[in-house]
C-alpha cells in the first residue's frame, strides 16, 4: 500500500472511531463513568475510556487490555472492528452484569474497581461471549402505545445497515441470532430486560430475523455470523435479497419507535441522536445504496439524502 | 601534577558533568514508570505521556538528564527532535507484548540509523518481567535483531519497573560505558 492509500485508509478508520464516539453510551468513560468524551480506548475490550483510566488499563498488562489513543495512534481494521462490535454499552452489559445498573465507582478507588472488573472478572457473567448476542439493558418501563409511534417521528436508525446509532435499545445486530437457538445467552439476556412485553417483542422480532438470516445465508452462502453481520454494511444492495431487506425496514420502524420513547424517558436527548445521524451522514462512512429506500425517517431527520453508491466500507472488513 | 590533581578532584566530586539520556519505546512499554522508579524509587500511577517527562538524577557523581518521550504512533516521529547530544538511549520493550515486537524492532532500527545517535550507547530493558508470559531478555534480543547492530555499545537487561528489578543493573552498565567512551 502506498503512502496516499495508507493515509486514506487510516483516515477512514479514524472517521469510524469518531462516529462511534458520538454514540451516547460512548460519550462517557466506560469505567469511571464521569469523564466525558473519552479519547482513549482498549481495543481488545472494545471500550472507550478516559486518559486516567487508560493508565490503569495499561498497568494491568496487554493480556488484559490493549490501550490505544483515538487521536495519536493508527488503527488496524481488526482493532476498529472490535470497537464496532463492542462499544461501552455492550461491554458494560457484560463486564458489569452483576452490578446494579448505572453504578458509578468511587473516584478514589477507581484503580481497584478497574482491576476487579477486568482482571478478577468479578461482575461479568460467564466466558466472554460474541458481542453480537449481548443486549444493552434498558432502563425504564415502556408504555404499550410506544409501539404505535409514528415512524416518521422516530429516531433515525441504521438498522437496515446493521448498525444502530441510537443505542439504548437492543442492537439490531443482536437480532441476527434467534434466542431459542442460544439457550445460555437467552437466560442471561432475559435477566436484562426490564419489561416482559419488550422481550416478547424482541423475541418475535428475533425469530423473524433468524428466518431472514437463514434466507440470506442461503442466498449469500456466508455461514459465519460475524461475516454476515459485517457484510450488511460492507456490501451494496446488489448482494442483499430484496424481500428480507423490506421486512427489515418494517422491523426497524417498530424498534425505532421504542428507541424514540426510551431516549425521551432516559435523559439522553433526541436531538443528540439526530446529530449523530447527521454527522454519520456527513462523514458518509457507512452510507450505502440501501439507505435511500429503507428508512423514511432517516433522510427526513438528517435533512439530506444518504444515498450514495460509493460504499466507503467496501474494502475494510473483508 | 596540578592537572592530575584536578582530574582526580573532579572524578571524586563529579563537579558539573552532565549527560543526556533518552528513554524511548512503544506506548505502554513502561518508560515513565522506569523514569520515576529510578528517580523517586517509587512506582507512580502513570497516564499515557503526551509530550515528555524530564527529570534529573544524580548517579555515581554524574548528573543525568533523563528524557522520557511519549510513545504513541503519531508522536514517535518527534523523537528525532531530541536526538542531539544524546549520550545514550534506553529503549524499553514490553516483554509480554509479542504482537508488537516487530513494530518495536522497526522503530528501534529506524532510530539507530540517525546520524545524531551514531555515538550513543543503547540499553534495552526487556521490561514487565513480573507479568505472566513475559519473554526472556534473550528472546526479546533475538526478536529485536540486536545481534545485527554494528559499531554500537549495547546491552539488554530483563527488568520489572514495578518491582524495581534490573534497573540499577542496566543503569550501572550504561554509566560505565558512557564513562569509558566520554572519559568522564
Amino acid at each position: 500500500m502506498n503512502y496516499a492509500a495508507r493515509h486514506k485508509h487510516t483516515e477512514k478508520n479514524l472517521q469510524i472511531l469518531k462516529a462511534l464516539l458520538k454514540e451516547s453510551c460512548n460519550r462517557h468513560c466506560a469505567d469511571c463513568k464521569t469523564a466525558k468524551n473519552p479519547r482513549w480506548a482498549s481495543w481488545n475490550l472494545g471500550i472507550f475510556i478516559c486518559i486516567r483510566c487508560s493508565g490503569i488499563h495499561r498497568s494491568m498488562g496487554t493480556h488484559i487490555s490493549r490501550v490505544k489513543s483515538v487521536d495519536l495512534d493508527s488503527w488496524t481494521d481488526e482493532q476498529v472492528k472490535s470497537m464496532v462490535m463492542w462499544g461501552n454499552g455492550k461491554a458494560n452489559a457484560y463486564w458489569e452484569s452483576k452490578l446494579c445498573e448505572g453504578y458509578v465507582p468511587n473516584e478514589a478507588k477507581i484503580e481497584n474497581f478497574i482491576r476487579t472488573k477486568y482482571d478478577l472478572k468479578k461482575w461479568c457473567s460467564g466466558p466472554t461471549p460474541n458481542p453480537s448476542i449481548i443486549r444493552i439493558p434498558t432502563k425504564p418501563a415502556v408504555p404499550r402505545q410506544a409501539i404505535n409511534t409514528n415512524p416518521s417521528q422516530s429516531t433515525p436508525s441504521l438498522l437496515d445497515l446493521g448498525i444502530d446509532l441510537t443505542t439504548p435499545v437492543p442492537r439490531p445486530r443482536s437480532d441476527q441470532i434467534s434466542l431459542s437457538s442460544l439457550p445460555a445467552a437467552s437466560s442471561s439476556l432475559s435477566s436484562h430486560s426490564s419489561l416482559s412485553a419488550l422481550s416478547i417483542l424482541d423475541n418475535s422480532i428475533s425469530e423473524e430475523r433468524s428466518k431472514q438470516k437463514k434466507a440470506s445465508d442461503q442466498t449469500k452462502g456466508r455461514p459465519e455470523l460475524k461475516n454476515s453481520i459485517l457484510s450488511l454494511y460492507s456490501t451494496s444492495s446488489s448482494s442483499a435479497p430484496s424481500l428480507p431487506l423490506h421486512n427489515t425496514t418494517s422491523n426497524s420502524i417498530a424498534v425505532s419507535g421504542f428507541s424514540n420513547l426510551k431516549t425521551n424517558d432516559t435523559v439522553a436527548p433526541l436531538p443528540a441522536s439526530r446529530n449523530v445521524q447527521a454527522a454519520w451522514n456527513a462523514s458518509n462512512v457507512w452510507a450505502s445504496s440501501n439507505s435511500s429506500n429503507s428508512s423514511p425517517g432517516l433522510a427526513d431527520n438528517a435533512g439530506n439524502t444518504t444515498s450514495s453508491s460509493n460504499d466507503a466500507f467496501k474494502n475494510i472488513w473483508q | 601534577m596540578g592537572n592530575v590533581f584536578s582530574s582526580i578532584f573532579s572524578k571524586l566530586w563529579g563537579g558539573s558533568k552532565e549527560i543526556r539520556i533518552l528513554i524511548l519505546g512503544l506506548d505502554g512499554a513502561g518508560k515513565t514508570t522506569i523514569l520515576y522508579k529510578m528517580q523517586l524509587g517509587e512506582v507512580v500511577k502513570t497516564k499515557p505521556t503526551i509530550g515528555f517527562n524530564v527529570e534529573t538524577l544524580k548517579y555515581k557523581n554524574i548528573s543525568i538528564n533523563m528524557w522520557d518521550l511519549g510513545g504513541q504512533t503519531s508522536i514517535r516521529p518527534y523523537w528525532r527532535c531530541y536526538y542531539a547530544d544524546t549520550a545514550a538511549v534506553i529503549f524499553v520493550v514490553d516483554s509480554t507484548d509479542k504482537d508488537r515486537l516487530d513494530v518495536a524492532k522497526k522503530e528501534l532500527h529506524t532510530m539507530l540509523k540517525e546520524d545524531e545517535l551514531s555515538d550513543s550507547a543503547l540499553l534495552v530493558f526487556a521490561n514487565k518481567q513480573d507479568q505472566p508470559g513475559a519473554m526472556t531478555a534473550s528472546e526479546v534480543s533475538k526478536a529485536l535483531g540486536l545481534a545485527e547492530l554494528k559499531d554500537r555499545s549495547w546491552s539488554i537487561v530483563a527488568s520489572s519497573a514495578v518491582k524495581g528489578e534490573g534497573l540499577t543493573e542496566g543503569l550501572d552498565w550504561l554509566i560505565d560505558v558512557i564513562r569509558e567512551e566520554q572519559e568522564l
